[in-house]
């Protein structure tokens, strides 16, 4: 879905600058944003802590205001002084958020009450909700832990719930914002599973705000934010390719990448984009095999 | 402490367990208006078998119910004595009299009665509400009966029984997170299990004071999640589960009423002592 700039982005946003005031001092958070974000990809914001990415992310859901600037989705400026209590409602449902902390954005004292929590807003009928909350849980695979109280699964089946509960609004974009930083590996998988499914199954657009670069590698597209500005955009293999700008931003290469780099610099020649554990391996196997 | 269940819910399938929240809260304060009709020996009779019928209906074993009634004993047993050595009959039912100390047969009956009566409030109240339906779900029948009240006086019903659900939903995070602190702090040194009460009572404001914080950046994370959801207030809102009431409902509302009437009727019967 890359590259079709004949289309109109999903959502854009024009010169966007937020700061907040501390201690009386005005901090600015971001300076002149521009992004595009086009329907059915999934794009990786990376950015160390303090680039502004999180800050990027509730603005796009209009959880946060901006200063000034402009978002555009789906060619409406959500930004309009006269747009309706409605209309604002909308852009949230078409554009849900999942947070950092698996605890603390469930609601509900069971599992699909919380799940319901969304639709119930949305002022859906019962039997609606009911189809929609079933479905849900069955798309993160969770269906068995309906009548479970949260506090009693692990990190990563919470936020598989937290995922489930911004499905049964029917989203047409996930933000997820750094929602795989506080979970075990286990964890981690099982949700960047889900992750991917919604985005090539159900064609679910995703923003996933991250600084594991592993994570940034499975994205379509890479915006790199620094100090409040996009440094870079591009694929995986032309983000990870510019180590020079990663390192000054202070970010880090994926490991599998860092792997050929260092290769590279002891004279092997290795071909292709190295950004994952795929394409290092077959890299690898394919020098060792011409080696011999 | 992750199986802690709050409140005393006792899970079962029984009769009362399968009776709407709705319905209980209403039966529930019938059962005490009923408990306070009573003046004569065989209401109070009536009363007592009841209480016994509810208990046997809930399915919640005799040793559970008699630890609900525990902690009120000193209560009964004080009312009680009260009543046997203050209340003053008539001459002719004195029963002992030494010294300063007249005992009377009404005193004597007033403080059964106040035995038996405080037993079924106990019992009228726990047996429909905390032990046979969870919090949440009595969150829940509360707001739908008072819903009315929304409409008719602008009461934030809504919003209190969100703040309920919210605060129920979080004990267990909040029991899991001074578990960490604790620790951490023990681990730091800090002696939590010995001197006088003021020493250990001060040794938990280290704890309590990063629980606190931790309670505010929760509660705005999960202010975002709500908004993220669409969260507007309790207008225009649905709800995924529609509580409807069934036969048996009626059949409890039904059997409440006789035992008001019941009660009222028994009240006029000459039976040993009437009030």
């Amino acid at each position: 879905m890359n590259n079709e700039e004949n289309k109109i982005p999903f959502i854009k946003t024009q010169d966007l600058c937020f700061s907040y005031e501390d201690n009386g001092k005005s901090i600015e958070v971001l300076k002149k944003v521009n992004i595009e974000i086009y329907k059915g990809e999934y794009v990786a914001i990376i950015g160390h802590n303090g680039s502004g990415k999180s800050t990027l992310a509730r603005l796009l859901n209009m959880i946060l205001e901006p200063d000034s600037g402009k978002i555009f989705v789906d060619g409406k400026d959500i930004t309009d002084e006269n747009l309706t209590e409605d209309e604002m409602f909308d852009v949230r449902r078409r554009i849900g958020l999942v947070q950092q902390n698996p605890d603390n954005q469930i609601v509900a004292t069971i599992v699909e009450e919380d799940v319901a929590f969304g639709p119930e807003n949305l002022g859906i009928p019962s039997a609606e909700i009911r189809e929609r909350v079933d479905k849900a849980l069955e798309i993160v695979g969770m269906t068995q832990y309906a009548r479970y109280e949260p506090h009693r699964l692990s990190g990563g089946q919470k936020q598989r719930i937290a995922i489930a509960g911004v499905l049964a609004m029917l989203p047409e974009c996930i933000i997820f914002d750094e929602s795989t930083a506080m979970l075990d590996p286990k964890g981690r998988k099982d949700v960047l599973k889900t992750v991917k499914q919604l985005n090539e199954e159900k064609g679910i657009t995703v923003i996933t705000v991250t600084h594991y670069m592993n994570e940034a590698a499975m994205a379509d597209r890479i915006i790199v934010l620094d100090n409040g500005q996009v440094v870079a955009q591009g694929t995986p293999a032309q983000i990870f390719e510019n180590e020079r700008l990663l390192n000054a931003c202070s970010l880090d290469v994926p490991q599998c990448t860092a792997v050929a780099l260092g290769l590279k610099k002891l004279g092997y020649n290795l071909n292709g984009d190295i950004y994952d554990i795929p394409s290092c391996t077959e890299a690898i196997g394919k020098l060792l095999a011409d080696t011999n | 402490m992750k199986s802690i269940t709050f409140g005393q819910f006792y899970p079962s399938s029984s009769p009362m367990h399968r009776l709407d929240p709705r319905m209980k809260v209403i039966l529930a304060i019938l059962y005490i208006v009923c408990s306070f009709l009573c003046q004569s020996t065989a209401a109070f009779i009536a009363l007592l078998v009841s209480s016994v019928l509810i208990i046997l209906l809930s399915n919640i074993p005799a040793k559970i119910v008699l630890r609900s009634v525990r902690p009120i004993l000193i209560i009964i047993m004080i009312t009680s004595l009260i009543n046997v050595f203050m209340v003053k009959g008539e001459p002719e039912n004195l029963l002992v009299s030494w010294n300063f100390i007249n005992i009377y047969t009404e005193g004597v009956f007033n403080a059964i009665f106040i035995v038996v009566r405080i037993f079924a409030l106990v019992i009228g109240s726990s047996m429909f509400l905390t032990y046979t339906t969870t919090p949440i779900m009595l969150t829940d029948a509360i707001e739908r009966l008072l819903s009315p009240l929304h409409k008719l006086f602008k009461l934030k019903v809504h919003e209190f029984a969100m703040m309920m659900t919210i605060a129920l939903r979080f004990i267990p995070t909040f029991v899991d997170e001074a578990d960490k602190i604790i620790s951490a702090q023990k681990s730091r040194g800090m002696d939590f299990n010995s001197g006088g009460l003021i020493k250990r009572a001060k040794a938990f404001v280290p704890v309590l004071i990063p629980l606190f914080a931790s309670a505010y950046h929760k509660a705005i994370d999960l202010a975002t999640a709500m908004e993220c959801r669409c969260y507007r207030g309790g207008d225009g809102r649905t709800r995924m589960t529609v509580l409807k009431l069934k036969p048996r409902d009626f059949v409890a509302f039904l059997f409440m009423l006789l035992l008001g009437v019941g009660v009222v009727l028994l009240n006029r019967v000459p039976f040993l002592y009437v009030m």
